[in-house]
């Protein structure tokens, strides 16, 4: 079963469209959803999560469509976005007090465990946090009500390098159980590359690719040569260039590469940055 | 809805401490003020205002597009509010009732039913007039409305009809069939629930 499966997903906006979208998380592995600012992230999570009518396609999450058993799924899913969403005059026990009683399989003994191992302070409101310990508080939350599934909209985005690897951990052991996934977007893309099994590009609205992290790794290489070598590889084998005094650097299928070429190992995001200015 | 509920009354609690604290005033002046009718209605004023308050405190801390993600209908959580405005309403009523109990009963029988019917149709109509209009336009669009309601609502408080003076000094208030007029407030109050979940269901968060 696909944890999530869009189909055909659409949405626009005066001066965006978003879509058509198709992408499936199977179940028990980690998708990224890397993209540049307004690239169409939040927009896609909001849609999955039905904030936004969407204007074409389907969506399944843990495999229910539209109307179907909507609150389990919600009991299921627990999410992280961009702005965690507490009223400032609440403190971590005014939090689980709400909580409680939201979530029918909401775990206080764990809830207290993510408070102390986030270091949070219990009497403290949370106008007074730092962006980081809110959305410490807000992971804290989403990991304590027993998901298979989180939707996670850059979760560690104002995380000092110290707690973001503390965080990335926590997400990586949330999956070791194989009934859960993890859907994160985020434009810290090396955290993705530590963390995702799946790596989904999207760049102004359309997915450029949505692929295996380690057959992207194993598939593709950065190319030094000249313009005349690189002119010589199959079109559809060069996935994006940057040219410089010195020749060319450019993206190519391993596969394509000339032997005895300068080649080397590609970052994930160095293969997003390739591809979107080919884009 | 409990949840929703509790979140709504820690919120009343930390942000509305100083309403309350002129509630219990304005409460406590009514009594002894001889029947200034801006006085017995204003606790209800400011009570029924609060729901409006504690929608744009919502918005502005996003926690209406993070609870649409928690298993909650919109239904529900247009009706925590509803619900809300109801509770504090009627508990405002029923202290008001007292304090009004004690300067009127049992001569002034028709003033203190006047007054109760008039508390209860401005409890509920603020809000039904209000709340439909903020879950369709959001509470900043919604705004000027606000504060076109509250106005409205103060100058009724200011200009309602007396009928002389009673037996114990105070002018007598005398509201043409006051059963009806709270019977009119319920429905508009009912009416407004349905138009603001209508609203709510097909908005985007």
């Amino acid at each position: 079963m696909n944890a999530i499966e869009i189909r055909q997903l659409r949405k626009s906006y005066p001066g965006f469209d978003l879509g058509p979208l198709d992408l499936n998380l199977p179940q028990g592995c980690i998708m990224g959803l890397i993209g540049e600012n307004g690239a169409g992230k939040t927009t896609t999570i909001r849609l999955i999560l039905d904030m936004l009518q969407r204007d074409g396609g389907s969506i399944r999450l843990l495999g229910r469509g539209d109307g179907e058993d909507v609150m389990l799924t919600r009991e299921e899913t627990g999410v992280v976005l961009d702005e965690v969403g507490f009223p400032e005059c609440f403190n971590t026990r005014q939090v689980n007090n709400v909580m409680r009683l939201t979530y029918k399989n909401w775990d206080e003994a764990a809830y207290r465990e993510y408070l102390r191992r986030f270091d949070l302070p219990e009497g403290k409101q949370f106008k007074d946090f730092s962006r980081g310990m809110k959305m410490k508080l807000g992971i804290a939350v989403a990991l304590s009500h027993k998901p298979r599934l989180l939707i996670l909209d850059e979760p560690t985005s104002g995380l000092d390098p110290v707690v973001r690897d503390e965080v990335v951990e926590l997400f990586s052991e949330f999956t070791r159980d194989e009934s859960h996934s993890i859907l994160i977007s985020s434009h810290i893309v090396s955290d993705l590359e530590k963390l995702c099994d799946y790596i989904a590009f999207l760049h102004k609205g359309r997915l450029l690719l949505c692929e295996e992290k380690d057959l992207l790794l194993s598939e593709y290489c950065i190319l030094r040569c000249t313009a005349a070598e690189l002119n010589a590889l199959p079109k559809a084998a060069v996935k994006g260039r940057k040219e410089n005094p010195y020749g060319v650097t450019a993206i190519v299928r391993r596969d394509a590469a000339p032997v005895g070429a300068n080649i080397s190992p590609i970052s994930i995001e160095e293969l997003f940055v390739f591809m979107v200015k080919e884009a | 809805m409990k949840a929703l509920l509790l979140k709504e009354f820690y919120m009343a609690k930390s942000y509305m401490r100083v309403f309350a604290a002129m509630v219990l005033i304005f409460l406590f002046a009514s009594v002894w003020a001889n029947g200034n009718m801006f006085l017995i209605m204003y606790p209800m004023i400011i009570t029924s205002m609060l729901p409006m308050s504690l929608l744009s405190y919502d918005e502005k801390f996003h926690w209406d597009r993070y609870c649409a993600a928690m298993p909650f209908t919109r239904s529900q959580v247009v009706s925590a509010k509803y619900v809300f405005v109801l509770l504090s309403a009627l508990a405002i009523l029923l202290v008001s009732a007292v304090a009004q109990g004690i300067r009127l009963l049992p001569e002034e029988k028709e003033a203190f039913f006047s007054i109760i019917s008039m508390l209860l149709a401005m409890g509920l109509s603020g809000p039904a007039v209000l709340l439909p209009i903020i879950y369709k336009l959001g509470s900043e669009r919604a705004r000027i409305a606000y504060y076109i309601v509250i106005g409205a609502v103060c100058a009724l408080a200011f200009i309602l009809p007396y009928d002389g003076i009673s037996a114990n000094g105070a002018p007598a208030v005398s509201v043409p069939a006051p059963l009806l007029i709270c019977l009119i407030s319920v429905l508009l109050f009912a009416a407004s629930w349905l138009l603001s979940i209508r609203f709510y269901k097909n908005r985007s968060l």
